[in-house]
């Protein structure tokens, strides 16, 4: 178990440091292709990581909706735009050095969240002062982790997404018609 | 009536208004579908959609009078007295708005009846950021609303200063957006819920941890971009200014109203142990926004751009009763968005027919010499301007009114001082149009003769200078009614305990 | 179950994302960070949801759903201004700037 343990958590931070680094290529190209590119690149780290964290299914919709559709239309977008390479322009500094300034605080501010781990976030919502065995305090997850087992990835988010969360589901409904009106709205030349 | 909202029926029934507007929103959609080449097709769209609202508030009237209440948790959507006064609010907004665009639209030779289903959408989406009782639901309204009303702002294709808008606000909301959804994930992280309800118990009985603490941060961010806050408040003039006029409207008025419903809500249900934590920054956000909305107004020559700033400026004001967390500030958050909104419109709905078609900013000197020409026009802007001031017996006094009694006797000293200080700074920049319409003689004959002031707008304004002097000086229906649905916000806590 | 070490990681590209937004010039571009922030988000969800149960999952459905209509509406945008600057770019229009 123990070397089972360490084998996913190496995998983890290969694939966290993968992560982190499309991702800072894709903030740093200046050609908006190869942004886009780094980008599924990060997607699909985040999609095996998801697949660590016990979401199998979410990290199959990944790779198909956000790598696959989503950033389709990006480089269609891009590719029909025919955009040129604009290098950095490095006189503007000033706005760098304040968003990297800003982007740090934020960062060091939101890093601290590093210090959680299971037994931690148990102790903190549940009201008990000593320590707390995680399994008591988050059955839901637990609960999870059976349903996977038994309904496989895909049934147990369906159950719950077609029983209590379909008011949300419904909402989203309005919204890909807004977005669909809406995009037919904007981009076609003539009405 | 007891609902239970885990049910769909239950649901169904809670969620009558939003629907019967999405349904309505799809029979406009139909209609233009065929229908959409000239100015009577626009008009038909137009009309068509105002029916939808009267619908709407006549469903949410109904859900109010049956006294439709949850039956256990509130879920995903509240029901109680704040939510349908924030439907009937949000809905009057929008109807008006329509109602505005209607001759403005053709005349500018915008032809595309899309406007109105649009519209319809963003209030959908307006209603179930106001009434959501759960994060996902906010979450989910608030992007249907952003989504549709940056539409909305690009919707003047011919313009570029329309399209600029609408990046500029598709960016800066998504960005914004971005800090809510990290704050709810906090918060779903420190309480494992996404119910109000259910988050604010567990607040409740533990003590507040790093992790809700960033949440609660990341979400007050989220809201602050929303509302204009300063510092966050970069995108509004020129998203403003850029925007067709009726949406500018809608964007001050509604788009604001909702999100400040939202956030006295979230507040209130979720945060409320937190209160201690959050004060400050409220406290911090309301005194630089009073005062940076009203200085950077002053050096304003673009009506737009002008009330603009004045929007910023009163964002501030309304944090007020947002730090007062208390039932007085809810209901002074209710009566100042009617008061806030009834000026808004009026205001613009003015401006809008001074527009000349083709070049769309009304520079203050275009206003000079307004009273010899248009008098019933430049005395309505005029009411307005003292009203959005908070001049004595203007529905805008009012609300100010009630803004700095619900800080004060929440024991909030300084910043009725700030707003007062505010207000003051305010006088230099609204005097200044009443004087121009009034005093000064207009720059050429030629002066003011485009000015079309079709029968809908002049009806919808009218109403609205109306109801400005009327409830400046008989304002107790409205007050009484605040005040109560105010009261039934906090009546929904459960006995809940944490695990 | 690595949670800890996922909030960090959600930290970071959430921030790589957010410095993204501030330094970068060209629309295109800037809605990409704005996606990473979301794929950021999506990540504390995933972690949390292993001890939260299915809620935070489900709420990654969202997320993405938002995220698609955005994009559809975003990349609308970002062609109705090309066809009246013939650039994407930003620099006259001051994200940060009143």
């Amino acid at each position: 178990m123990a070397s089972n343990v360490t084998v996913t958590t190496v995998i983890f931070y290969v694939f966290a440091v993968w992560a982190v680094g499309s991702a800072l290529l894709c903030i740093t190209r200046s050609n908006a292709l190869a942004s886009a590119l780094w980008l599924v690149s990060t997607m699909f780290a985040l999609a095996a990581i998801f697949v660590i964290l016990q979401a199998q299914f979410i990290a199959a919709i990944q790779v198909l909706v956000y790598a696959g559709a989503v950033m389709v239309l990006f480089l269609f977008v891009i590719m029909l735009l025919n955009l040129e390479d604009v290098p950095h322009d490095w006189k503007r500094w000033p706005a760098w050095v304040v968003g990297v300034g800003l982007a740090a605080v934020l960062g060091t501010t939101l890093v601290t969240l590093h210090s959680y781990t299971p037994a931690r976030l148990a102790r903190e919502v549940s009201t008990m002062p000593s320590p707390v065995d995680p399994r008591l305090v988050f059955p839901e997850g637990n609960a999870l982790a059976v349903a996977t087992a038994t309904q496989g990835a895909v049934g147990s988010v369906a159950q719950p997404l077609f029983q209590g969360y379909l008011i949300p589901f419904e909402v989203t409904s309005v919204l890909l018609l807004a977005a669909v009106v809406g995009a037919v709205v904007l981009a076609k030349k003539k009405l | 009536m007891p609902i239970d909202l885990s049910s769909p029926g239950g649901a169904t029934l809670a969620l009558l208004p939003e629907l019967v507007l999405t349904f309505w929103a799809l029979v406009v959609l139909m209609y233009v579908a065929w229908h959409h080449r000239d100015g009577h097709d626009m008009r038909t769209a137009g009309g068509l959609s105002i029916v939808g609202y009267i619908f709407a508030a006549a469903a949410t009237a109904w859900l109010a009078w049956r006294g439709a209440r949850p039956e256990g948790l509130s879920f995903m959507i509240a029901l109680d007295g704040f939510r349908f006064a924030s439907d009937a609010l949000l809905l009057w907004i929008a109807a008006a708005v329509a109602i505005l665009s209607v001759r403005w639209l053709i005349r500018q030779g915008i032809l595309a009846p899309e406007y109105y289903p649009m519209l319809m959408l963003a209030t959908v989406g307006m209603m179930l950021l106001a009434g959501a009782a759960d994060l996902i639901t906010l979450f989910l309204g608030l992007e249907v609303m952003s989504i549709s009303v940056y539409v909305l702002a690009g919707f003047d294709r011919t313009r570029r200063a329309s399209a600029e808008a609408a990046l500029k606000y598709f960016l800066i909301g998504a960005f914004a957006s971005g800090f809510l959804l990290y704050g709810i994930a906090l918060t779903y992280g420190a309480t494992g819920q996404f119910n109000f309800d259910l988050i604010g118990a567990q607040f409740a009985a533990t003590p507040p941890t790093l992790m809700a603490k960033l949440g609660m941060g990341l979400i007050l961010v989220g809201f602050a971009f929303k509302i204009a806050a300063v510092p966050f408040h970069a995108w509004a003039p020129d998203v403003y200014e850029g925007a067709p006029t009726p949406i500018t409207a809608f964007m001050a008025s509604g788009v604001k109203a909702a999100a400040f419903l939202a956030l006295v809500r979230v507040l209130a249900e979720v945060f409320p142990a937190l209160v201690d934590l959050w004060r400050p920054v409220i406290f911090g956000l309301a005194a630089i926004t009073i005062l940076v909305g009203n200085l950077t107004a002053l050096s304003q020559t673009s009506m737009k751009r002008m009330l603009a700033y004045s929007a910023i400026a009163h964002a501030g004001y309304l944090l007020l009763a947002v730090w007062a967390h208390s039932d007085e500030g809810t209901a002074a958050v209710l009566i100042y968005l009617l008061a806030y909104s009834v000026t808004i419109v009026a205001a613009f709905g003015i401006l809008a027919s001074i527009e000349r078609a083709g070049a769309r900013t009304v520079r203050l000197t275009d206003l000079e010499g307004l009273f010899s020409v248009r008098p019933f026009a430049s005395i309505g802007l005029s009411i307005c301007m003292l009203s959005l001031l908070g001049f004595p017996g203007t529905f805008g006094f009012i609300g100010k009114w009630y803004l700095l009694s619900a800080a004060l006797r929440a024991g909030q000293t300084t910043l009725p001082v700030i707003a007062m200080v505010g207000s003051a700074i305010s006088i230099g920049y609204y005097l200044p149009v009443v004087l121009a319409m009034t005093l000064k003689p207009a720059r050429t004959r030629q002066a003011h003769q485009t000015i079309r002031f079709p029968r809908p707008a002049r009806i919808a304004v009218g109403i609205c200078v109306f109801a400005i002097l009327l409830l400046g000086v008989w304002p107790n229906t409205v007050l009484n009614f605040a005040t109560q649905t105010a009261v039934q916000l906090r009546q929904s806590e459960l006995p809940i305990g944490p695990r | 179950m690595l949670l800890g070490p996922s909030l960090a990681l959600s930290a970071v590209l959430f921030v790589l994302g957010v410095a993204g937004v501030l330094i970068r010039r060209n629309a295109i571009v800037v809605f990409m960070c704005v996606e990473l922030m979301l794929n950021a988000v999506n990540l504390t969800f995933i972690a949390l949801a292993q001890l939260h149960g299915v809620s935070g999952q489900i709420m990654v459905f969202f997320v993405m759903t938002v995220a698609a209509a955005e994009a559809a509406v975003g990349l609308a945008i970002i062609l109705a201004i090309f066809r009246h600057t013939q650039s994407v770019d930003l620099t006259h229009i001051n994200l940060l700037r009143g």
